[in-house]
Formats: structure tokens, C-alpha cells, sequence
């Protein structure tokens, strides 16, 4: 994917296997960025950094959770990308100290886009430019596409990447469009009382454990729980 | 109504998405009934491109476990993929194949799906305007003879309206580009499936009967199906009567 600077982010999707490593998503990360006119992508989940394009973006990151300032901890509207064009002028005031940080690392703007898969949010990805200014209506929503496709790979990689790589786990494409893990996300809501978040959670920890893959383990919680 | 009449109305009503409200889910469930009544087809489903090669259904509906099998695959390979990809229209035998053979080695899992549910023929159009192709709709027939060239032609023209409708919602709303409409679509999916599944669990139905109780609240208060999904996951599984639709709503008139 080196030198891929001027790709589509279309193309770039379509490029994305589920099966990529560590170096071979960073480099994606890093293509999609520059084709979403950004200097560098991290993608939050919870609390934890889960993907980045550079060492800036990683940076930046950590300080939000360090000083528990930034834009990215204040995504309250799931439907809304949050942007700061002006980082100088309209941080300063609101979060002085990430601010001053974050121009030191000659950041000039920020975008938030949250990640979420339906009604779950599941994190930010935050990108950052050196140069002041919104981003084009295209950007915008090319970006949510991304924050799609890393929703999927979301589902497929987290938290158990490393582990589910050593024999265990689920295997395989997970698809963000199977309805069955949606629906028994909402079953398992109701029947522990939980949020759908954690439903989800609950529902990909059982595949795991079960070593079985999460559209299967979907599909028997369905069939167990209600009636045909 | 007469056929002419139904065919005319079904223009208008593909043609009516510059709307503020405009429902994206909705509006293509409603173009695969129109597909059902006004074709000499069994069933229809549209599929979208949203990230990567494969295609996705964003109908929330139920179909029968045999008609789900074929549209799974047919995501991945078949007629609908490859309509999308060379934006033609693109015929697979099933059952009672003229060419035994042909649809098998192209795509395996598909024609057994396809013959397995009882389907003798699938017929995918391209959803395309210039340049810009954006998914396909799939026609499956039970019946033993191609689809006459007079319901190819109106199938191939309803598709068109109905993609120049996709397309021309988002100017409305100033949006540049087909992405957020599929953004929009997909996670509409998967919100009114949680909600689906929730609903179900809490009042000890089956997901298609949750599915009718969401369908029918949406039609009689005139809500967004989305709208709805988003209510029962908010509030548990109440569902609210408040109208959010200004006019009325014809995404479900049947």
C-alpha cells in the first residue's frame, strides 16, 4: 500500500483485510488519512488506543486521557463529527492546557468522528491537520466511512487480536451487516439487563471463549431465547 | 387500481425523496414491494456497496430462512455482485438450469442456495446513474420462463428512478457524496436489528412479529421506522406515539 498517496478512500476500503497486521494497518491508517486530507488517525475505544496512523496521532491520544482534556472525550451526539478548525483560537480557552500541547506538536485542527456500530458507540477516531480550516463536505463523510469500516474491524480485532491470532477465538469475516449479531445484541440486552454496549461485549466474549464465530454464537442465543 | 395506474404511482413515490425526512430504509423496502406486485417476480431485494468488495441488503425485513441463505451469498458472489461491478444486467439458472453447469462454477454457493430455496431464476440490475453505480436489485423467480423483455424493460427503468431518488435525497440535505446516505443506511440497519431483537426478547415474541409491532407503530403514528428502533432502545421497549413526520407518509402504503 506504499505510495498510495493519492488513492481513493473507497479503494482504500476495499483494501482493508480482516487479516492485516499490525504494520499492514498503519499503513492503511497513514493512506487514509492523507486521502482524507489529514495528517495522521487514531482510533479510541473506551479508554484505549487501539489504531494510529503516527506517533502524533498516538500522542495526542494520550494526552486526552493524561490531562482528561480534548475534543475527543466530549462526543455526546453519535450523529455528529466533531470539529475544531482552530485549535489556537478556540481550545485555549476551554482546555488551556491541551491546547498549548497540542500546538506544540504543531497541531492547527481536529476532527472527531465517533465510532459506533447502531445504537453502541464504541469509540472516536480523531484525526489532526497542520494547517487551520474545516474539513470539505466530502471529507466529512468519506471519514464516516471509514469510522464504519473500523467498526468492523472493531468487531472482528478487539481486545482479543493477539490472542485469537494464537489458535483460539473466533475466526474468519466478521461482517457488520450479519443482522443476526444485532439482533441477539438486543436480546441479550433485555434478558441481562445490560446496556447494548455490553451486550455486545458479553456476546463477543462468549464466541470467543467458545472458540465459535460471532454470527453462530448470534444465531443460538436467537434460537434459545425466543420463540420461532 | 389499474396496472398503469399502479406503475405511475410507483414513479411518483420513487421520485418523492427531496424531503427533509426522507427515510432511506423505508424508501427501499418500499421499492422491493413495488418490485413484488408490479413484476411477474417471487421475491426482490436491493443491495448497496457500502466498504469493501462485497455488497450488503439494507432491508430490514425477515425473509423465510431459505430466501435469507440467498441473499447471504448473495453479498459475496452471484448476480448482484457482478451487476454492481460491470453495471449490467446479470441472469443465474437455478433450478431446471437451461445450462447446467455455467452458474454452478461461476458461483458455487450461490446457485446451490439458490436452487436449495427453490428459485428457478436470478436476475440482478444494476442500480446505476453515469458513472456512479451504487448497488443492484435482485429479482428471484419461482417460474419456469425468463422474465418477458417488457418486465425486464420496467424493472431496469424502476431501478433507474429509484437510484436517481437515492441520489438526488442527499442534494436537499447538501450533502456531496452518496457516503453518508450509505453510512446512514447502515447503521439505520443495525439499530432498527438491536431494536429488533430487544423488543422481542422483552415481550417473549418471535424477531418477525417484533419486526410488525415496529411496522405498524411506525405506519399508524407516522414515525420513522429508525425513529422507532431508537425509542424502544432508549426507553427499553416502550413504544411513543409522538409524531415527528410532518406529512404523511407513503413509504408504507400497501
Amino acid at each position: 500500500m506504499r505510495g498510495d498517496m493519492g488513492a481513493t478512500v473507497r479503494g482504500l476500503l476495499d483494501s482493508l483485510s480482516p487479516t492485516a497486521d499490525e504494520e499492514e494497518r498503519r499503513e492503511w491508517a497513514v493512506a487514509c488519512a492523507h486521502a482524507l486530507g489529514l495528517g495522521g488517525i487514531a482510533v479510541s475505544l473506551g479508554r484505549e488506543l487501539v489504531w494510529f496512523s503516527d506517533s502524533t496521532s498516538a500522542r495526542l491520544e494520550d494526552m486526552q486521557f493524561v490531562l482528561g482534556q480534548g475534543p475527543g472525550l466530549l462526543i455526546e451526539d453519535e450523529t455528529e463529527v466533531r470539529q475544531v478548525p482552530d485549535v489556537g483560537r478556540l481550545l485555549a480557552r476551554q482546555w488551556p492546557q491541551f491546547a498549548a500541547e497540542a500546538e506544540e506538536l504543531g497541531i492547527a485542527a481536529l476532527f472527531v468522528w465517533p465510532v459506533h456500530i447502531g445504537a453502541v458507540r464504541t469509540g472516536t477516531m480523531t484525526g489532526y491537520r497542520r494547517t487551520p480550516g474545516p474539513l470539505t463536505r466530502q471529507q466529512l463523510t468519506e471519514g464516516w466511512l471509514v469510522a464504519d469500516a473500523l467498526a468492523e474491524q472493531v468487531l472482528q480485532n478487539w481486545p482479543s487480536t493477539s490472542a485469537a491470532r494464537n489458535g483460539r477465538g473466533h475466526t474468519g469475516m466478521v461482517d457488520l451487516h450479519r443482522a443476526e449479531v444485532h439482533q441477539a445484541t438486543g436480546v441479550l440486552s433485555a434478558r441481562l439487563g445490560v446496556s447494548l454496549a455490553e451486550a455486545l461485549d458479553r456476546l463477543r466474549s462468549q464466541a470467543y471463549t467458545s472458540g465459535r464465530t460471532l454470527t453462530d454464537t448470534a444465531r443460538d442465543i436467537i434460537q434459545r431465547e425466543l420463540p420461532r | 387500481m389499474s396496472r398503469e395506474q399502479h406503475i405511475a404511482r410507483t414513479f411518483v413515490e420513487l421520485a418523492d425523496t427531496l424531503v427533509e425526512d426522507f427515510d432511506v430504509i423505508g424508501f427501499l423496502q418500499q421499492m422491493t414491494v413495488r418490485c413484488q406486485e408490479l413484476l411477474d417476480v417471487t421475491d426482490a431485494a436491493v443491495f448497496l456497496s457500502h466498504t469493501g468488495p462485497r455488497l450488503y441488503s439494507p432491508a430490514p425485513c425477515d425473509p423465510s430462512p431459505a430466501l435469507e441463505r440467498v441473499l447471504e451469498f448473495a453479498c459475496g458472489e452471484g448476480p448482484a455482485v457482478d451487476a454492481h461491478r460491470t453495471a449490467r444486467a446479470v441472469d443465474a439458472y437455478g433450478r431446471g438450469d437451461a445450462r447446467p453447469g455455467e452458474a454452478d462454477s461461476r458461483w458455487p454457493q450461490f446457485t446451490v442456495h439458490l436452487r436449495q430455496a427453490g428459485y428457478s431464476l436470478a436476475t440482478a440490475l444494476p442500480m446505476r446513474l453515469r458513472q456512479e453505480t451504487i448497488g443492484s436489485l435482485l429479482l428471484l423467480r419461482s417460474a419456469d420462463r425468463p422474465l418477458d423483455a417488457d418486465d425486464l424493460a420496467l424493472a431496469q427503468t424502476l431501478t433507474d428512478a429509484a437510484t436517481i431518488g437515492l441520489l438526488h435525497a442527499r442534494t436537499i440535505r447538501q450533502q456531496d457524496t452518496v457516503n453518508e446516505q450509505l453510512h446512514t443506511a447502515l447503521q439505520s440497519r443495525i439499530i432498527i436489528e438491536q431494536a429488533k431483537g430487544l423488543l422481542a426478547a422483552r415481550r417473549n415474541i418471535s424477531l418477525n412479529q417484533a419486526f410488525e409491532i415496529m411496522r405498524r407503530h411506525a405506519r399508524q403514528h407516522r414515525l420513522l421506522l429508525s425513529g422507532v428502533a431508537r425509542d424502544i432502545i432508549d426507553t427499553g421497549s416502550t413504544l411513543r406515539s409522538s409524531a415527528v413526520l410532518p406529512r404523511a407518509n407513503t413509504a408504507d402504503t400497501e
